[in-house]
C-alpha cells in the first residue's frame, strides 16, 4: 500500500489514532480530533513562482530509475550518493532523492509534516514557451485553447467572485489590497476584466516609504478623460493611481508595525519573503502575495563540470531552500504559521534528455510543492517515467495526471473556502472533474480543510433607498417655497451629466432624454466611508422641492453595489458648495434613510456649510470652480462668462445668464471655506 | 475603415507634434513649428532623411572626447578587454551615455526604430560586445528585417545570450531556435494539437537548431561586411551537416546540409529565407511595427485594412523598413482622419516607455546635454549614475529587461504600455518634471545632469508681444495665454479643453486675474527681473510634468 492512499483512509476514520502515531501525524488527541474549520477568513496564500522552468528532474530524482536518468543526462546526473531520500517508506514509483541544496525541503519540511511533493502537474496541450506557457497558467487555460483571447487571470476571478462589491479599495475588515505582487514585473493571474486593481506592486521602494512618497505625488486628478485611445490610458492610469494612493498608507503602517525575527538569505528571493513576512506579522490581511525568482532557463551550465550536485542550478534551489526555511521559521516563531500556505511552481519543466551544454531545454509535465502547517505531507502521484520521453526528449506529455488546475482547486477550496460553483467561475475552462473530483488531491490536512457548511458566500451588495432633501440658494424662491425650474423650462439642462466638465471629474453616462416637470438642475451625490473614501458616486436630477431622484425623475435616490458599510453622504452641484452629511447612515438592505439638510445646518458637517434662508438652509452659491472655496478665481470664471442664454458654470440663480445677481451672491459669499474632507477626497 | 491612404494637406502643429513624438525624441517647440507648416509626406520624408550620428566612432570620454573603443580594433581586430582605453567599468556608463545621446538628438526617425528593434531581438547587456550589437541594430533600422534577422544570428552577443555558441553538432542547444522563431520571426500560432503551434513544430524547432550548429561567438577577425563590426563565425567541425526536413508549415522545406563552412552560411540563408517567405512572418513585423509607432489596439478591421496590405508590402520589398513605416506614417489612419470616429483616435493612446519620458522632457526643454558646472565630476560620478538609475528604477533598465520576452512595457500583452505605469512605478514617472526643474534628483541633493530653465524657454519660444515690442492686451490674458497653449502644445499630446485647460491656466496665474501677469510679465521684460514671474512659470511647468496626460504620448 502507498502511503499516500494509507494516510487518506487513516484520516478517514476511525483508525486516525493509530495512524497519527505510526506515521508521525500532527499531534492532537484522538477526541478532540477536528474534522474541519470555519476558521479561514484570515488565511494567506504565498506563491512562489519560479520564472524560467525549474528543472524539476534535479530537484527530485525518481531514485529507482537512476540508471536511466544518467543514461539521459550523462553530464549533468547528480551523483547518486549527492542526494537524500525524502522518504524511504514510499513505495517505489514514488521514491524521490532530493537535490542537496534542497535539504530543508527534506530535514525541514517533509520530516516536520509541512511538505506535499504534486507530481505530474501540467496541463493537457503542453506548450514550450516560456511566455504562452505563464499565460496559460495564470488564466487557466489548457494550451489548446485560444488562451490569448482570454483577458482575466484565475486569481482575478476568484477573488472578484469571493469579494463582488470590491471597487480597488478598502472595504469592511478589508483593509489592505486584495493581492500584492512582490517586484515590478505584471502578472497576468491578477488580471480582472472590470477596471479595479486587484493587486498592488511593490518594489523599488522600501514599504516603509511608500506611504510617504506616493502621498508626496502632487499632480492634481485629471477631470476630464476623453472617449479616445488616450482616454482609455488616462482612465488606467487614474486607477492606479487611486489604488496606490488609498492603499499606501496602509501598506507603510502594516509593514512598519510588522517584524522579522530571523535573518534571511541575502537575496532577491530572500528580501521578497522578507518583506511578505513582515507585512503578515504587522497583521495584513492580503489575501494572496506572489515572489517571483527568476534564472531557472538552464539551457547552458545548469551544473560545474565534474561537480554536478553544484553550479547555477544548485545556487538557485538553495536561494529557494533557505529563502523559504526563513520564511516559515520567521511565521513559526510569531505564531503566525497557520494562517500560511505556500505554493511553489514554474510554468512547465525541462527535457528529461540533457542538452550537451551541461543543460536543459524545455520540457512539459512537471510538479509543484506545497508548504504549510496544513499541509498533509506526502508525495502525491507517481515519479515521472523517465523512459516514456516524446521526440523532443522531453516528458511524454500522456504522463499529465494532476491538472494544474484541480491542484489550485483544493487549495482555493480546502485552503481559502471557495464552493464548487466559486470552482468553475475561477476555472471556466477546465473540465469540471478536473476541478471538482480532486480525491487525489487532497494534501490539505482535514482538520485544516475548511467545512463545506461554512464555504464563503459572498457578501451581497447593499441596495436602499435615500430619501434626501437639499436646496441650492440662488434657486429657492422665498415665495413658493419652492426652487425655480427655469433652466429645464427654458431648455437650458444638459440632458446628459455635466460633471465630467468640472473639477469633480465624474464620468458616469447618466443621460435623459427629457426632463420630467419640477427638474431644477442635477446633483452629484457621492457615499463616503466614514474614514473618508469615496464609496460610490452617481449623478442624480434635483427637483423644486429639494427632492433627489433618479434620472426618471420620480423614483428617490438609490443605493447599489457597495459593500454594507455605514456611509456618509456628499452632495455637490455644479455652482455650490458641497456639502457633507454628520449622519452616518447604517445600511438596512431594502430600507429607506431620511436626510433633509434643509432643516438645521446641524445636517452637516463643519461650521456654516448652509445658508439660512430663513424659511430654509440651502446650500451655500459661488464655488463655480469647485475648488472647496468661492474665492477670486470664481470671479474670474464668472466675469468671463459669456453673455449667452445657456447651461453655465457661473449662473448661481439659473437665470441662464452671468448676470448682477450671480456676483452679489458670489461677493455676499466670498471667503467661505467648504469642508476639506470632501475635497479633499475629490478624485481620490 | 481604416485607410493607409496618404493624408493630405498641411499637418498643423497637433498633427505635426504627434509625428514628432512617435516618430523621434527630439521632439521641441521648434522642430513642431516647422513640420506644422509641411505636409505629412514632406514630414515625414524629413524624418527618414538619414543624419549623421554625433560620435560615429562609438562611446567616448567625455572628460577628453576620446573614443573609448580603438576603431580598428572593435571594427575587427583582436578584441578583448586589453583592448580598452578605459578600464570595463567604465565601459558601460560610456556605452549607454553614447546610446542615450545619440537617441535624444537624432532628429531622424532612426534610433527609434533601432529601439523597436531592440525590443524585437532582445539580449541582456554584455560589455565587450553591446557596441557592435546595437551598430547592427542601427544599421538595419533603414535596412532589411531579413537581412538583420541573418546578421543578428551571427552577433557575437546573441550567440552567447541564447546559447546558440553551444549548440554543437553532438550536443544541439535548442535555445536561440525556439526563440528566433517564437519571437524574433514568425511568432508562435495557435495550438493545433501538442508541439503543433501553426506556424511551426517542436519538430521545426529541433530542426531549426540544427541548421544553426557551429555558428560560434568570436572576437577575431570575421568582420561583417555592411556594418564593419566583428561577428561570429562558422566552425563547420561543429555543425550538424545532414539534411534538415521542415514541417508542413513551411510547405516541407528541406534544408541541405553545408557542405564546408562557407557552405554553412548559404545554409543559414535557406533558412532564413524559408522562415521570411511566410505571410505570416511579414504580418508579425508590422503587427509589431504598427504597436510601437501607432496603436496597441488591434481588430478585424486595423487586421484588414493596415496590417495584411503592409504585410503584402513588407514581402514585396524583401522586408525593407523603411518604404513601409512610410506608408504607414504617411497614412490618414496614422493622423485619426480616417474616420470620424473619436473613440479609436490614437493620438495620445500609448504611455511613454522610460525613453520617451526621460528624453523628450530633455529634449522639449531644449536643454544642453552637457549641461553641468563640473562636467568632469558629472561624467564621473554622477550623470550616468542618474540618467541608468532614472530608467532602471523606472523599468526600463540599461542593461536589458529580464527575459528574451523583452520590457513588459513593450512586449506583454494585453497591457504593452499600460506596464510602464504600475504602482511601483508611480513615483518615479511622477517626478521627473521636478529632476529637470531642480537640475538635482528630485527632492534631494544628488546633481542631476540637466536644468531646464523655463522663462529661457518661453522667451526663444514664445512671442508674448504678437511682434509689436508691448504684451497683448491684458484683457483675455492674451499673453499669459500665448505661453500657456505653446507649453501645453509642445509637452501634452492634445491640449486640454474646459475645466481642464483653466486648471493649467491658473497655474500662471495663480487664482489671481490675468492683469496681474500682465503686468508681472511686462516688469520682467523691461527689467529682467524674473522674481514674479519665474514661479508662476515653473508652477505650469510642475502641473505639465506631474499631470497624467503627460505619461501618455
Amino acid at each position: 500500500m502507498k502511503r499516500r492512499k494509507f494516510i487518506q483512509s487513516g484520516l478517514a476514520g476511525v483508525m486516525a489514532p493509530v495512524f497519527c502515531q505510526g506515521l508521525g501525524l500532527k499531534v492532537f488527541s484522538a477526541s478532540a480530533l477536528p474534522v474541519s474549520t470555519c476558521d479561514f477568513d484570515d488565511r494567506i496564500l504565498v506563491i512562489l513562482y519560479n520564472f524560467g522552468a525549474n528543472d524539476i528532474v534535479n530537484n527530485m530524482v525518481p531514485i529507482t530509475q537512476f540508471g536511466t536518468y544518467m543514461g539521459h543526462r550523462p553530464n549533468i546526473y547528480l551523483p547518486e550518493n549527492s542526494l537524500i531520500t525524502l522518504d524511504d517508506t514510499l513505495g517505489d514509483d514514488q521514491l524521490l532523492g532530493m537535490h542537496p541544496s534542497l535539504s530543508d525541503f527534506k530535514n525541514h519540511f517533509y520530516d516536520n509534516e509541512m511538505l506535499a511533493v504534486i507530481q505530474r502537474v501540467g496541463y493537457p496541450t503542453p506548450n514550450r514557451s516560456h511566455f504562452s506557457s505563464e499565460d496559460i497558467i495564470f488564466k487557466g487555460a489548457q494550451g489548446n485553447d485560444s488562451f490569448n483571447a482570454i483577458e482575466d487571470g484565475w486569481l482575478g476571478r476568484f477573488l472578484k467572485d469571493k469579494y463582488p462589491t470590491y471597487k480597488g479599495r478598502p472595504f469592511g475588515e478589508e483593509l489592505d489590497p486584495l493581492g500584492i505582487i512582490l517586484g515590478s514585473t505584471p502578472n497576468t493571474g491578477f488580471h480582472t476584466v472590470d477596471e479595479h486593481q486587484m493587486e498592488i506592486n511593490l518594489s523599488g521602494q522600501d514599504p516603509a516609504g511608500f506611504y510617504s512618497i506616493i502621498s508626496s505625488l502632487s499632480g492634481e486628478p485629471i477631470d476630464q478623460i476623453p472617449n479616445t485611445e488616450q482616454g482609455e490610458m488616462l482612465n488606467y492610469m487614474s486607477i492606479v493611481e487611486k489604488s496606490t494612493q488609498v492603499y499606501s498608507e496602509r501598506i507603510s503602517s502594516v509593514f512598519n508595525s510588522g517584524v522579522n525575527n530571523i535573518t534571511y538569505p541575502d537575496s532577491s528571493l530572500g528580501d521578497q519573503m522578507k518583506t511578505i513576512a513582515k507585512l503578515i506579522s504587522g497583521g495584513s490581511r492580503t489575501k494572496v502575495y506572489m515572489a517571483r525568482k527568476s534564472g531557472w532557463d538552464t539551457h547552458v551550465n545548469q551544473v560545474n563540470v565534474g561537480d554536478t550536485a553544484t553550479g547555477n542550478h544548485a545556487n538557485l534551489l538553495k536561494d529557494v531552500n533557505d529563502s523559504l526555511k526563513a520564511f516559515q521559521d520567521d511565521l513559526a516563531a510569531q505564531g503566525l504559521s497557520h494562517k500560511v500556505l505556500t505554493v511553489v511552481f514554474s510554468e512547465f519543466t525541462r527535457k528529461i534528455i540533457e542538452n550537451g551544454s551541461y543543460g536543459t531545454d524545455h520540457g512539459t509535465v512537471s510538479s509543484m510543492y506545497v508548504i504549510g502547517d496544513a499541509v498533509k505531507h506526502g508525495v502525491y502521484g507517481d515519479n515521472l517515467d523517465l523512459s516514456d520521453i516524446d521526440a523532443q526528449g522531453a516528458a511524454n506529455p500522456a504522463q499529465l495526471a494532476n491538472d494544474y488546475r484541480g491542484v489550485w482547486s483544493t487549495v482555493l477550496q480546502d485552503w481559502l473556502g471557495a464552493d464548487d460553483g466559486a470552482l468553475l467561475n475561477t476555472f471556466p475552462l477546465a473540465d469540471s472533474t478536473t476541478v471538482l473530483n480532486r480525491s487525489e488531491l487532497e494534501f490539505v490536512l482535514p482538520a485544516d480543510a475548511v467545512d463545506p457548511a461554512c464555504y464563503f458566500e459572498p457578501t451581497p451588495a447593499l441596495e436602499m433607498t435615500l430619501d434626501i432633501t437639499v436646496f441650492l440658494e440662488g434657486f429657492f424662491n422665498q415665495a413658493t417655497g419652492l426652487m425655480t425650474t427655469n433652466l429645464r423650462d427654458n431648455g437650458l439642462l444638459p440632458t446628459r451629466q455635466p460633471f465630467s466638465e468640472s473639477r469633480l471629474a465624474y464620468f458616469g453616462t447618466e443621460q435623459v432624454p427629457s426632463f420630467a416637470e419640477g427638474i431644477v438642475d442635477w446633483v452629484l451625490v457621492e457615499l463616503q466611508s466614514p474614514s473618508g473614501l469615496q464609496l460610490s458616486r452617481k449623478a442624480a436630477l434635483l427637483r423644486e422641492d429639494g427632492k433627489v431622484l433618479e434620472l426618471d425623475g420620480v423614483t428617490m435616490y438609490q443605493v447599489s453595489d457597495i459593500y454594507p458599510e455605514p456611509f456618509k453622504v456628499a452632495i455637490y452641484s455644479m455652482t455650490h458648495l458641497g456639502v457633507l452629511t454628520s449622519a452616518e447612515v447604517e445600511p438596512v438592505q431594502n430600507g429607506t434613510y431620511v436626510l433633509d439638510l434643509s432643516l438645521s445646518q446641524d445636517a452637516v458637517e463643519g461650521e456654516a456649510q448652509l445658508k439660512n434662508l430663513g424659511s430654509v438652509y440651502a446650500l451655500i452659491g459661488g464655488d463655480m470652480d469647485q475648488n472647496g472655496v468661492i474665492n477670486t478665481s470664481d470671479y474670474n470664471k464668472w466675469k468671463r462668462g459669456t453673455q449667452a442664454l445657456d447651461y453655465h458654470q457661473v449662473d448661481l440663480n439659473a437665470s441662464g445668464l452671468p448676470d448682477i445677481e450671480d456676483y452679489e451672491i458670489w461677493e455676499a459669499n466670498r471667503s467661505t471655506f467648504g469642508n476639506p474632507k470632501i475635497h479633499k477626497a475629490l478624485g481620490s | 475603415m481604416a485607410s493607409l491612404s496618404q493624408k493630405t494637406g498641411n499637418l498643423g502643429e497637433r498633427l505635426a507634434a504627434h509625428l514628432l513624438r512617435r516618430g523621434s525624441y527630439k521632439v521641441n517647440y521648434q522642430r513642431i513649428q516647422s513640420y506644422a507648416s509641411m505636409s505629412a509626406h514632406d514630414a515625414v520624408e524629413d524624418l527618414f532623411n538619414p543624419r549623421d550620428l554625433l560620435h560615429p566612432d562609438g562611446p567616448i570620454n567625455w572628460v577628453n572626447d576620446e573614443p573609448v573603443f580603438d576603431p580598428t580594433d572593435i571594427r575587427g581586430g583582436a578584441f578583448n578587454e586589453g583592448d580598452l582605453i578605459i578600464p570595463l567599468g567604465q565601459i558601460r556608463n560610456a556605452h549607454i551615455k553614447w546610446r542615450i545621446y545619440e537617441s535624444m538628438n537624432d532628429e531622424s526617425i532612426r534610433w527609434k526604430i533601432t529601439h523597436m528593434l531592440s525590443a524585437n531581438f532582445v539580449v541582456f547587456e554584455n560589455l565587450l560586445r553591446n557596441y557592435p550589437y546595437w551598430r547592427l541594430l542601427y544599421y538595419a533600422a533603414f535596412d532589411s528585417l531579413k537581412s538583420l534577422a541573418y546578421k543578428i544570428t551571427l552577433d557575437n552577443n546573441m550567440l552567447l545570450y541564447l546559447n546558440n555558441h553551444q549548440n554543437l553538432k553532438n550536443s544541439p542547444n535548442e535555445n536561440y531556435a525556439r526563440e528566433f522563431l517564437e519571437l524574433f520571426t514568425i511568432m508562435k500560432g495557435e495550438v493545433i494539437e501538442t508541439g503543433n503551434y501553426t506556424n511551426y513544430t517542436e519538430a521545426d524547432i529541433s530542426a531549426a537548431a540544427r541548421v544553426l550548429t557551429g555558428f560560434r561567438q568570436h572576437n577575431d577577425g570575421y568582420i561583417d561586411e555592411d556594418t564593419g563590426f566583428m561577428r561570429g563565425y562558422a566552425q563547420f567541425s561543429q555543425h550538424d551537416v545532414g539534411d534538415k526536413q521542415f514541417s508542413s508549415a513551411f510547405g516541407d522545406t528541406l534544408i541541405y546540409g553545408a557542405a564546408d563552412a562557407e557552405d554553412m552560411y548559404r545554409e543559414l540563408q535557406d533558412f532564413v529565407d524559408m522562415v521570411f517567405d511566410q505571410e505570416e512572418t511579414a504580418k508579425a513585423f508590422v503587427r509589431k511595427m504598427y504597436r510601437f509607432f501607432v496603436s496597441e489596439r488591434s481588430s478585424q478591421e486595423i487586421e484588414d485594412d493596415i496590417i495584411t496590405p503592409l504585410a503584402a508590402d513588407l514581402l514585396a520589398n524583401d522586408y525593407e523598413i523603411v518604404p513601409v513605416l512610410k506608408k504607414l506614417l504617411k497614412s490618414e489612419h496614422f493622423f485619426d482622419e480616417d474616420d470620424s470616429d473619436a473613440t479609436n483616435e490614437i493620438i495620445g493612446g500609448k504611455i511613454k516607455s522610460p525613453y520617451e519620458l526621460y528624453f523628450t522632457t530633455a529634449m522639449a526643454c531644449e536643454l544642453d546635454p552637457h549641461y553641468n558646472e563640473d562636467l568632469e565630476l558629472l561624467y564621473k560620478s554622477y550623470a550616468t549614475a542618474t540618467i541608468t538609475q532614472h530608467l532602471d528604477e523606472a523599468g526600463l533598465g540599461s542593461r536589458g529587461p529580464d527575459s528574451v520576452e523583452g520590457f513588459p512595457g513593450r512586449n506583454d500583452a494585453p497591457g504593452y504600455s499600460k506596464y510602464w505605469y504600475t504602482p511601483n512605478f508611480l513615483y518615479v514617472r511622477s517626478t521627473y518634471g521636478l529632476s529637470f526643474k531642480r537640475g538635482r534628483v528630485r527632492n534631494t541633493n544628488t546633481v542631476f545632469p540637466y536644468k531646464a530653465d523655463m522663462v529661457a524657454w518661453v522667451e526663444n519660444n514664445v512671442d508674448t508681444t504678437g511682434g509689436s515690442g508691448t504684451p497683448l492686451a491684458p484683457e483675455g490674458a492674451a499673453d499669459g495665454k500665448l505661453i500657456v497653449e505653446s507649453m501645453l502644445m509642445t509637452f501634452l499630446p492634445e491640449i486640454p479643453v474646459g475645466s481642464r485647460y483653466d486648471y493649467f491656466e491658473n497655474r500662471l496665474f495663480g487664482d489671481l486675474s490675468p492683469i496681474n501677469w500682465y503686468f508681472s510679465w511686462l516688469e520682467y521684460l523691461n527689467t529682467g527681473d524674473d522674481a514674479n514671474i519665474r514661479p508662476k512659470i515653473e508652477d505650469l511647468f510642475d502641473a505639465i510634468t506631474s499631470s497624467l496626460e503627460y505619461q501618455t504620448f
